[in-house]
């Protein structure tokens, strides 16, 4: 039997407020049912450039539990998915390891102002360091000093810097220069966890190897190894295992020669090959330069074919890998 | 039960301060909450609606109206809304108090875009002020706060 009333939501009233005498006006007393209605409140604060979103936690410790609530952040991703907040350009060149400035080209409107994150001035200045990876606001940072690699993971955002433990050491028993590459993992529209994934011989004749993975929840490596990984790596060792492109759960490695690529479902820890679009007619014996990058959730594959070439072809992926 | 407009009837809403508006059943529609009593079949009186008041009740089926009228565009009603939105404050809250007890998404999602427009980069402060909001941190914590998101209070 159907209510025949539109019966008015419930409205929990939330935190301390005051009311004045003339805060009872009409106006006032909308906007304070705004502000002690959680979902309505969000509504609006999801909608906030992140900065604002940050200052408001000072308003009042019930808005500081709102903001800080995981779920918060999470909705917003969703309903602002993938923003590009601009370009981190590091200089190349000879001083490429020891180069420790940046500049910041902001392609938001004026959300985040110009960054603070000019240098790394928390590390000093005897080891090598390279900003291997950008993922998704997060970066990570490969060091190299005394043998063995460092690594971070810096958000230059909020300038959080977490230096993950050293690789296990008891399945390294070929030096640790050996490694393949590290690879940051991070979707926070999925979970607030990064993993870093590194791919390494485990040996020193190069027949075996692993897969090494980093998880931010547990704060630990943990060996992923099973013959299948090891069968295409093998098949695959020509791969600059660093140059990984982190996409919808995957990771991706493009090579120079064949038209495969691999694909590391890092959740499933399933590598396998994937097939490339055919060079086009007639350009098959070009000098070609290939590229594979992530922007707004899209995965893309550039290639430019000869060297005086100023167009080129680039190729967007479906998330289902279809085309 | 057909919604569409070809044979859409007129339905009677009474706002909570009494008035009676005559509205399109397929205007009327756009609020989640009036569909579900026209096809509970509950909708031949005078509907009651007692959070809306007439004047918000008015503008609310203002936009159902334009929202209703399938020959307008996307880039008009864009336009449109962007008028739309260019009220005061009080009206604004009082548009997102209907549009959620009315449940109409579009328009819900409308509004708080705009007051988050009219609010982001504000000082906490006024926040407080528009938000008639107590604030309840010591000194200590308010510096805390400061402290951990320090880039954003630059």
């Amino acid at each position: 039997m159907p209510s025949c009333s539109a019966s008015s939501n419930p409205i929990s009233i939330k935190g301390s407020r005051t009311f004045s005498a003339n805060s009872m006006s009409l106006q006032t007393s909308s906007s304070d049912l705004i502000a002690a209605n959680d979902d309505l409140l969000s509504k609006i604060l999801h909608r906030l450039p992140v900065k604002s979103i940050l200052q408001f936690k000072s308003v009042s410790k019930h808005w500081l539990s709102l903001i800080s609530d995981p779920h918060f952040s999470r909705r917003r991703l969703n309903l602002n998915p993938n923003p590009v907040a601009g370009l981190f350009l590091s200089p190349w060149g000879m001083d490429y390891y020891v180069e420790r400035t940046f500049e910041f080209v902001p392609l938001e409107d004026d959300e985040f102002g110009p960054s603070r994150f000019r240098s790394l001035p928390f590390l000093d200045d005897k080891s090598a360091i390279l900003i291997s990876q950008s993922c998704n606001g997060l970066l990570l940072i490969c060091g190299y000093r005394e043998g063995k690699h460092e690594l971070y993971v810096f958000n230059p955002t909020t300038m959080q810097l977490s230096h993950l433990p050293d690789l296990l050491p008891e399945f390294d028993d070929c030096k640790r220069a050996s490694v393949m590459g590290f690879n940051l993992a991070f979707d926070p529209s999925k979970s607030p966890h990064y993993k870093v994934v590194c791919v390494r011989p485990r040996d020193s004749s190069f027949s075996h190897y692993w897969i090494d993975i980093y998880s931010s929840e547990t704060g630990s490596w943990r060996v992923s190894a099973n013959p299948s990984i090891e069968r295409v790596i093998l098949r695959f060792n020509h791969i600059r295992f660093s140059d990984g492109v982190f996409w919808n759960g995957s990771i991706h490695w493009i090579g120079p020669f064949r038209r495969t690529y691999l694909r590391f479902d890092v959740e499933q820890e399933r590598l396998q090959e994937m097939s490339m679009p055919p060079i086009p007619d007639g350009l098959k014996d070009e000098w070609r330069v290939t590229y594979l990058g992530e922007s707004r959730d899209l995965l893309h594959l550039v290639e430019v074919y000869g060297c005086t070439m100023t167009q080129f072809d680039v190729y967007e992926m479906e998330r289902d890998y279809s085309r | 039960m057909s919604l569409s407009p070809s044979t859409s009837k007129m339905l009677s809403l009474k706002s909570s301060d009494g008035k009676v508006l005559e509205v399109e059943e397929h205007v009327a529609v756009l609020c989640e909450t009036i569909k579900s009593l026209v096809e509970d079949g509950c909708a031949d009186s005078p509907i009651p609606l007692a959070n809306v008041d007439g004047a918000t009740l008015g503008n609310v089926m203002e936009w159902c109206k334009k929202h209703a009228d399938q020959k307008a565009s996307a880039d008009d009603l864009e336009d449109w809304d962007a008028e739309f939105v260019e009220r005061d404050q009080g009206e604004l809250y009082h548009l997102i108090m209907a549009a959620n007890y009315l449940n109409i998404k579009g328009l819900l999602d409308l509004i708080c875009q705009k007051v988050a427009d009219m609010i982001k980069g504000k000082h906490p402060e006024k926040i407080r002020e528009i938000f008639n909001i107590e604030n309840d941190f010591t000194p200590e914590q308010q510096e805390q706060i400061r402290k951990d998101n320090s880039w954003a209070f630059e």
